[in-house]
């Protein structure tokens, strides 16, 4: 069966500087997969490359079979949906507005949103639990609340793929888990695919099926969990030390972080 | 206000509004002035002389609708290039486009290029040299969303300006004439010939701006939302920027630089009627045609006979009414 994307050997650079450099996975239909890496080790650029943002100066990513940088942004648009780290609030619009956005790509040049696409917008925002939130402008919001609004207009998309992009930075730890609890029941009631870049190793651990390492650019390893969160991995791909046990309720890897002190433990 | 969804619906009923204010604000401009003529008779078209006839026809008509042309223009040209750069002080004269636009047009003065159409052409080229000009120098500067852009504008503004009164300072009596006449925007010269010219560009632009509201929507939210929602982010900004280079070049071509238009008359109508550039684009025109209709009626009757500069009045009543509105809005934004 052909993968649902498949990137091969990709590379990107701005200017000189190789950001990512030979990056090789494919991404099945229904997986849920974690990049996990330091700042700077390229996973946003990752990301914008498998959504079509940026095009990779070497190498390919396909989707299904076929070349993605043979798609326009719109095709690309209602196939995958990438959630980052916004944006300008110059345009200062309502959380609704937001959220209908996501119907963009499906819009005619002088089209309006139609009743179809209010009731998709609707159905994100309350997805999202975001619906009680509808009329206020996205400023007013606090961060939780916006990455949420961010989520419900990538649902708005109706995409196959969602890519995040650190959908847990700057939130409180109740949220981090509102967030993941959130992906987490897209992926099984929806059958999203998704792929989360993130550098919280425990939270990923938790929820992903499978995890990709990336430093400087270069996948590290890539596996399950349980394989891939060891002392040896972390400990080289984020250059500190770590402990590794189990976490008792889940059966997952869990870390703790090793400071000067413990290391004369 | 801008909680509410925007629908066919409402384009067309606040366009509708807007669109009597533009008549009213017609009639006004057509019946008063050193000669009146009461609306009445403007309506009925009834007891006219021929003085009268004359000065509706060949003076004030042509002038009220150049007025409205302008105002269209200027204001469209700053609801846009306020949302590709996500700067709310992005206007065509802040950013250097107007002085560009009357370069081109002193420059065909000064070497007498006369053939027809040969003025509003430089006009126009001026204009895209300063925008593609300000776009490169604040890339370079890697700073395409910040004040670097603006900050850019205005110092090719200055330049220009100072091209200009050097091209002031060395031409003739007559020339200086004509010259004088870009430099502090004016309406009196507005003819039929110069009318025919302006409409299809102003309202083929339109239209294609119009075509691209959702995609303005998505921009200024930055740019790389908008390509992640669908939006062909360099071809839009291009072509957006053409249009609005060719509708103020010609605009300025013939009615001189008038300034604060591009920047008053978008952020009146973002704070009455919400963001969203499907409902902005219509109303930011349509008002703008009606102020400018009013800017100008002010200029020739307050020291009457004699006449202000247009850009006396747009300036005057803009600075004050647009701080006065700064401190009311609902809808903020961050520098």
């Amino acid at each position: 069966m052909v993968p649902l994307i498949e990137v091969e050997n990709i590379g990107y650079r701005y200017n000189h500087q190789w950001v990512i450099k030979g990056v090789t996975f494919t991404l099945g239909q229904g997986e849920l997969v974690g990049l996990i890496g330091p700042n700077g080790s390229g996973k946003t650029t990752l990301l914008k490359c498998l959504n079509g943002i940026l095009y990779p100066q070497e190498g390919r990513v396909w989707w299904e079979g076929r070349s993605l940088s043979g798609f326009s942004h719109r095709q690309i648009a209602r196939k995958m949906a990438l959630v980052s780290q916004e944006t300008s609030l110059f345009f200062c619009p309502t959380v609704l507005e937001t959220v209908l956005m996501g119907r963009n790509p499906y819009l005619k040049r002088f089209q309006f949103e139609g009743p179809k696409d209010l009731h998709l917008a609707e159905e994100a925002m309350d997805l999202a639990d975001v619906r009680y939130l509808k009329e206020r402008l996205l400023s007013e919001l606090s961060s939780g609340e916006r990455q949420r609004v961010y989520l419900a207009r990538a649902l708005c998309q109706e995409p196959r793929v969602m890519l995040l992009d650190e959908p847990t930075a700057f939130l409180d730890i109740q949220h981090q888990v509102g967030i993941l609890d959130l992906i987490f029941r897209l992926h099984q009631e929806k059958g999203l695919t998704i792929l989360i870049a993130s550098h919280d190793i425990n939270l990923m651990a938790q929820y992903c099926q499978k995890i990709i390492l990336i430093r400087q650019g270069k996948i590290e390893v890539s596996g399950p969990p349980d394989q891939v969160i060891s002392e040896k991995w972390i400990e080289k791909v984020f250059e500190t030390r770590v402990m590794v046990d189990q976490n008792p309720l889940t059966r997952t890897p869990r870390i703790t972080l090793l400071g000067e002190r413990e290391k004369s433990v | 206000m801008g909680s509410s969804l925007i629908s066919i619906k409402r384009v067309v009923s606040v366009s509708g509004v807007l669109l009597f204010l533009l008549l009213g604000a017609a009639l006004l401009g057509l019946g008063l002035g050193s000669v009146r003529v009461p609306v009445w008779k403007l309506v009925t078209g009834q007891g006219w002389d021929d003085t009268s006839r004359a000065i509706l026809w060949e003076l004030r008509l042509p002038r009220v609708i150049m007025a409205a042309l302008v105002g269209w223009s200027l204001s469209v040209g700053g609801v846009v290039f306020q949302a590709l750069m996500r700067n709310p002080l992005a206007e065509p004269f802040l950013l250097g486009i107007s002085s560009g636009a009357a370069l081109g047009a002193v420059a065909a003065i000064l070497f007498g290029v006369v053939f027809w159409g040969g003025l509003p052409l430089l006009a126009f080229l001026g204009a895209l040299m300063t925008i593609t000009l300000v776009l490169i120098l604040a890339r370079k500067a890697r700073a395409i969303d910040s004040n670097a852009l603006i900050l850019t504008g205005v110092i090719i503004n200055a330049f220009f300006a100072a091209l200009i009164m050097f091209a002031l300072a060395t031409a003739s009596g007559e020339k200086l004439h004509s010259l004088l006449f870009w430099l502090y925007g004016d309406l009196s010269r507005g003819r039929f010939n110069d009318i025919r010219v302006m409409i299809p560009v102003i309202f083929t632009g339109s239209l294609v701006l119009y075509g691209m509201a959702r995609s303005f929507n998505l921009m200024a939210s930055g740019d790389e939302v908008a390509s992640q929602l669908g939006v062909e982010v360099d071809r839009a900004k291009w072509t957006a920027l053409l249009v609005v280079s060719l509708m103020c070049g010609v605009t300025v071509a013939f009615s001189g630089i008038i300034g604060f238009v591009g920047l008053l008359i978008p952020h009146l109508m973002r704070m009455a009627f919400g963001p969203d550039h499907r409902l902005l684009l219509p109303a930011s025109g349509l008002f703008g045609a009606s102020f400018m209709i009013g800017a100008d009626l002010l200029a020739r009757t307050v020291i009457a006979p004699s006449e202000l500069p247009v850009g006396v009045i747009t300036a005057f009543l803009g600075a004050p009414f647009f701080l006065y509105l700064l401190y009311l809005r609902r809808r903020s934004w961050s520098l």
